[in-house]
């Protein structure tokens, strides 16, 4: 009797006392009928890993940081770039290779200093000396390879003009590299705080809400590790407005059932920012549910993921990397290939592991996921249909004696998604083919490791886009070579397209670079399987929140009305 | 025991008496028909044994297939037990659950056995030495949470080695390095106490050489609490597999292992509870099947102990 | 007193060692893996691989590491996490210790006090049904795996008396509401232990009652009963203590899942999420902490046991 007794009234106090500080009473502006807290409250699965723009690469961390830190360019909802510190696109020289910079006269960091053109070539030098993984930002600037090497402190090719305006020089043209002048990695730094803090390129000033110093609309004021991390409004902000909210609250809770209970009793105002999801049964039944389904978003996200084969046809032929055959390698292996992909039912794969389309959606168009520039329309993939006649046709031929497939193993990083997918393709592949394929899960860095030197037959391969350009996907993915390839796929025909291409800007290239995925289609280079779709679960007494396909919206659009 | 460290243990090693061995299973066999409890746990022990053997030939669908119906539908007609999160028949994958229970428990009270009984007999007949060697490995292990040594042996052999795949084989082999020091701690006991009886010094009179000694005079009459050390292994075998799967370190997916299917069933809690219900049932009465053989052995076996 | 002061001493020492001597090992273990932390999804090259590794000194010879990192170790320095750049692992650990610790401490209650009542019960009532229960509960306890404890524990008090408990079951920073968030995590933890406390209660208390002189007072009414009672449990508590070691190592072990279900930030959960981010240096650390805490718990008990049983003496 007693603990069920104090429960309850435990629980009620508790519940009355949530209420009260979630709500906040009557009172706010005028015709909105704002609520009288602004405190902006959610949850992470795990603490952020870099805190340093020039250290940054997880969506989570950039999500959340780009509140604080921001550079010449940015992206607006529409993800076209437009202007942030720059007054306007810079000046590009006639032969593509020198690009003027000017920044607007206003700007200053969060502790009211400065920004001048120091700063940013402070802040790209550095960022390119660190070399952290987004470094390569800055690879077409010339004299990067040196400093990358560690010869050189600075890259020749940034000038200062005067206070306010900087030019850099690269060493061949590339139309892509205006987009990425807008990428964390560019974000404007300040140059007395880091120095007075410690080694320049030290990042502990990064983690200190004192000395974590940049010019976006809000600052972080407190971190405990693991735990939590607060952020405030940066009073008298150089761009104006930074909007309604006067605090931003973050916790880190594992526990995904314990973060949609706290939101359940309006603990947090929302779930989804910085690259967060729900578990399948919690999106499921928000879904299905008509009331509780006018809290869900779901929008589109710039990730695909596919099937990934291996195009070893022998040691060191095509790529370096390889050390053997791989029996879906080249024209040889097409059929294997595309019987693979056929075989899947797509529809089956979103139903069970995308939570019945709420996690993504089929990927008909192309390996550029829907929504990005580059991608080749719906339905337009004739190998990411379900076909088992055919599949199975094309298996026979390939394969009579099921050679090939013996002791096949598909290799994925472990997730809960990922784990879903593989176990699904597995019993598809089972079915329809008869063919046997085990499922085994990698911890990420050895997965990724092993899969850059095309160590897996088959295995799971995914892609979020950096930026809205096609370059960020063929230059690291499916040239000879790529860096995160996995497949040491080569294609001369294919590499030859894509530096013409580069060297274009974005409205003269694109149809080279769709032409470059109608061949990757054609040739079934991957098994494309879904798109993905970032959930956010929001309140209805929050507005503005959500995001495009790359980012979330930033905090200052975000309004809590009276509830 | 089912949990992690022995605790009743410190029972088991003092000396006692042994009734002759020519009697020792009937006897123990008469004593432990009239326990009830242990009784029901043989009938349940029986069950899973032969849903085992039978998974292996028949389940009524495939562990492995998806889709059979619409997820997370509840238990019905066509499905007693109901479908899990991607489809799958749970009654099926309940059946082949049991057959991994099977290997992983038989599997490693074999091994652990095998360690442990001849580590034990040799630290307790020759001592000196040989017993200060056997006896600082068995000792070191006592403060340490065995549990999450072997936690890390399995990542360590399996994920970052690769020196064995995952699978039943390094669940075993990491709960055996890690848990038999317990059998050897309590051969050990026995041992020592034995060494010392005269039926043994008979036997040594009588020109026995060592190696007889110990595996014809010695050994076979310790094997009362040699039985149940084993017995109680079993569940604590399964309970460290069990355990591994739900945390994600256990078998490969979509090896129907009951931590597994409870780890899958988890976060459905709310929304589905039979996917989690009906393997954390399942491992609760296997388990607590096992534990009361366990007694009613040690109970038979010790003719001091009554009731 | 100046001797049972020397034993700590000597003991604590001994605890170091043991402590280091286990971490060592796992440290080892853990080195020899190739491969590390470091790599992303998205680019990596081979300078950036360097500077990283330079930064955490995995560049240097394996024996100057472990050099380094023994070194730091005495000074309570175990490094900085490998995953989430520039924190401080001490510290975080020290926390999470603490947030452990506050569930462990509760359920080291459940299971000594609930124990001790079952037992007791079990004991006075022997052979009757009340005993024929309490010891099949015993049973049942210590059959169930603390984890399915914890999702039955979760099912009932999460979601089919959720009106009530309204979600305070689980953790918030800081423990906002401790005794709802502590109490069925601790019972979860503790409940399988409690069994055996029961058991061994119920043994000792039976041998204490059947002698003769017990069974004289006894007769001699309720106030003698309450003295043997009493006198009684006091023997009663003296296997309990002994099996305090096992005990703690139990409830370190058992932690590791239950921080996991409901979500607590405490050594158990760091110890996971950190082997499957592969951030060895807090493995290691969480690893230390545990040898440490494990070797302090033991001390503890012995340095109880003559306190109880004054026979004892060192």
């Amino acid at each position: 009797m007693t603990r069920i007794a104090v429960f309850r009234s435990l629980a009620l106090a508790l519940g009355a006392v949530s209420m009260v500080a979630a709500c906040g009473g009557g009172g706010g502006g005028g015709g909105q009928n704002l609520a009288s807290d602004q405190t902006l409250s959610f949850p992470l699965v795990d603490d952020v890993g870099d805190l340093d723009p020039a250290h940054m690469s997880a969506a989570v961390d950039i999500d959340i940081f780009r509140n604080t830190y921001s550079g010449l360019y940015k992206f607006d909802d529409q993800l076209n770039e437009v202007p942030d510190i720059a007054t306007g696109p810079p000046t590009i020289s006639p032969d593509g290779l020198t690009y003027t910079f000017k920044l607007k006269n206003n700007v200053k960091f969060s502790n009211g200093d400065p920004v001048k053109a120091d700063d940013f070539i402070f802040t790209w030098n550095r960022a390119a000396r660190i070399q952290g993984d987004y470094a390569s930002v800055f690879q077409p600037v010339a004299g990067y390879d040196d400093v990358s090497n560690g010869k050189a402190h600075d890259m020749t090719g940034l000038k200062k003009i005067d206070d306010y305006s900087f030019s850099a020089t690269l060493t061949a043209p590339a139309g892509y590299w205006y987009t990425e002048t807008a990428l964390w990695t560019a974000w404007v730094v300040d140059k007395k705080v880091i120095t007075a803090a410690g080694k320049e390129d030290d990042s502990a000033w990064a983690s200190d809400p004192a000395t974590a110093i940049g010019t976006g609309q809000f600052k972080m004021t407190a971190r405990t590790p693991k735990q939590s991390i607060d952020f405030a409004p940066v009073p008298n902000w150089w761009g104006g407005s930074t909007g309604i909210l006067t605090k931003v609250h973050i916790e880190i809770v594992a526990d995904q059932k314990a973060q949609l209970t706290k939101y359940e009793s309006n603990g947090y105002s929302l779930i989804g920012f910085a690259n967060q999801n729900l578990t399948p049964e919690d999106v499921i039944r928000y879904n299905s549910d008509a009331q509780l389904k006018k809290q869900l978003t779901l929008q589109p996200a710039a990730r695909t993921t596919w099937i990934g084969f291996n195009f070893c046809e022998g040691a060191g032929k095509p790529s370096k990397n390889c050390t053997g055959a791989n029996p879906f390698a080249g024209d040889a292996g097409k059929l294997g290939r595309e019987a693979f992909s056929l075989a899947v039912d797509r529809d089956q794969l979103v139903d069970i592991a995308c939570s019945k389309g709420t996690a993504c959606v089929k990927a008909t168009g192309g390996v550029i996921t829907k929504g990005l520039k580059g991608y080749l329309g719906d339905n337009t993939d004739p190998w990411a249909v379900f076909d088992k006649a055919k599949a199975q046709s094309l298996y026979q031929q390939w394969d009579p004696s099921g050679s090939k497939v013996k002791n096949l193993v598909y290799t994925y990083n472990t997730s809960a998604f990922n784990k879903a997918v593989c176990e699904n393709l597995a019993s598809q592949w089972k079915q329809n083919l008869n063919v046997s394929v085990q499922c085994t899960a990698q911890d990420r860095a050895s997965f990724f490791r092993a899969r850059t030197k095309c160590t897996y037959p088959i295995f799971r391969h995914s892609w979020g886009a950096d930026y809205d350009h096609p370059q960020d996907w063929f230059d690291f993915l499916f040239v000879t070579d790529a860096g995160s390839g996995g497949a040491c796929y080569s294609n001369p025909q294919l590499d030859q397209m894509a530096t013409q291409a580069n060297a274009k800007p974005l409205s003269q290239s694109l149809d080279t670079y769709k032409a470059m995925n109608k061949i990757l289609v054609d040739n079934t280079v991957t098994g494309n399987l879904v798109y993905g779709i970032q959930q956010y679960l929001v309140h209805p007494y929050i507005t503005g929140a959500g995001g495009n396909a790359l980012y979330d919206n930033y905090w200052s659009d975000v309004k809590i009305l009276q509830h | 025991m089912a949990q992690a460290a022995p605790v009743i243990q410190p029972d088991l090693e003092l000396a006692y008496e042994m009734p002759e061995q020519a009697t020792l299973l009937t006897d123990a066999w008469r004593r432990i028909r009239r326990n009830r409890l242990a009784l029901v746990g043989m009938v349940i022990i029986g069950i899973l044994f032969v849903t085992a053997a039978i998974s292996i030939v028949w389940t009524p669908y495939p562990t492995w297939l998806q889709a059979v119906g619409p997820t997370y539908q509840p238990p019905s007609l066509g499905h007693p037990l109901g479908l899990d999160q991607a489809g799958r028949d749970i009654l099926s994958r309940i059946m082949g659950g049991a057959l991994i229970t099977v290997e992983v428990g038989v599997g490693s009270a074999m091994i652990v056995s095998l360690i442990g009984i001849p580590l034990g007999l040799l630290a307790g007949f020759y001592r000196g030495t040989v017993d200060t060697i056997i006896s600082f490995f068995i000792n070191i292990w006592y403060g340490i949470p065995d549990l999450l040594v072997a936690l890390i042996l399995v990542f360590v052999l399996s994920d970052a080695l690769h020196l064995i795949p995952r699978g039943v084989f390094v669940i075993i082999i990491a709960f055996s390095l890690t848990r038999w020091m317990d059998v050897a701690r309590l051969v050990r006991g026995q041992t020592l106490a034995l060494r010392e009886r005269e039926f043994v010094e008979a036997a040594r009179m009588s020109g026995a050489r060592d190696f007889a000694l110990l595996f014809r005079h010695i050994f076979p009459n310790a094997l009362g609490p040699i039985i149940v050390q084993a017995t109680f292994a079993i569940p604590a075998a399964v309970l460290f597999e069990a355990f591994l799967s739900f945390l994600g370190l256990g078998l490969p997916s979509p090896t129907p292992s009951w931590g597994a299917m409870a780890a899958d069933g988890y976060h459905g809690m709310d929304f589905a509870p039979h996917i989690v219900l009906a393997p954390t049932i399942a491992l609760s009465i296997t388990l607590m099947a096992f534990n009361w053989v366990g007694d009613g052995l040690r109970d038979a076996f010790d003719p001091r102990m009554r009731r | 007193m100046r001797g049972t002061l020397l034993y700590v001493g000597q003991r604590l020492i001994l605890i170091a060692i043991t402590t280091i001597l286990v971490s060592s090992i796992v440290f080892l273990l853990l080195h020899q893996i190739p491969g590390n932390a470091f790599l992303n999804e998205t680019r990596q090259s081979p300078q950036t691989l360097a500077a990283e590794l330079h930064h955490y000194g995995l560049d240097l010879p394996l024996h100057t590491q472990y050099f380094n990192w023994v070194q730091g170790v005495l000074h309570g320095d175990l490094g900085e996490s490998l995953v989430n750049r520039g924190v401080k692992i001490t510290p975080l650990l020290i926390r999470e210790t603490s947030v452990s610790a506050t569930v462990g401490f509760f359920a080291l209650l459940v299971t000594i006090g609930l124990g001790l009542i079952l037992g007791v019960i079990a004991a006075l009532r022997q052979n009757t049904w009340v005993d024929y229960v309490a010891s099949s509960a015993a049973v049942v306890g210590y059959s169930i795996p603390s984890f399915v404890l914890a999702i039955f524990g979760l099912l009932i008090f999460g979601h089919y008396l959720y009106d009530w408990t309204q979600g305070t079951i689980y953790y918030s920073p800081g423990f906002t509401s401790p005794l709802t968030q502590v109490e069925v995590p601790a019972l979860a933890l503790g409940l399988p232990y409690a069994s055996y406390v029961a058991r061994l209660t119920r043994a000792s208390m039976l041998e204490t009652i059947r002698t003769d002189y017990v069974r004289t007072a006894w007769a001699k009414g309720l106030k003698a009963r309450v003295v043997v009672i009493r006198h009684a449990l006091r023997n009663a508590l003296i296997p309990v203590v002994t099996i305090l070691g096992p005990l703690t190592t139990g409830i370190i072990t058992g932690s590791v899942v239950i921080e996991n279900i409901f979500g607590i930030p405490g050594l158990g959960k760091e110890f996971i999420t950190s082997i499957l981010a592969r951030d060895y240096n807090i493995v290691i650390g969480v690893f230390t902490f545990y040898a440490a805490l494990v070797g302090l718990a033991n001390l503890t008990v012995d340095v109880i046991y003559p306190v109880l049983d004054p026979r004892i003496r060192y």
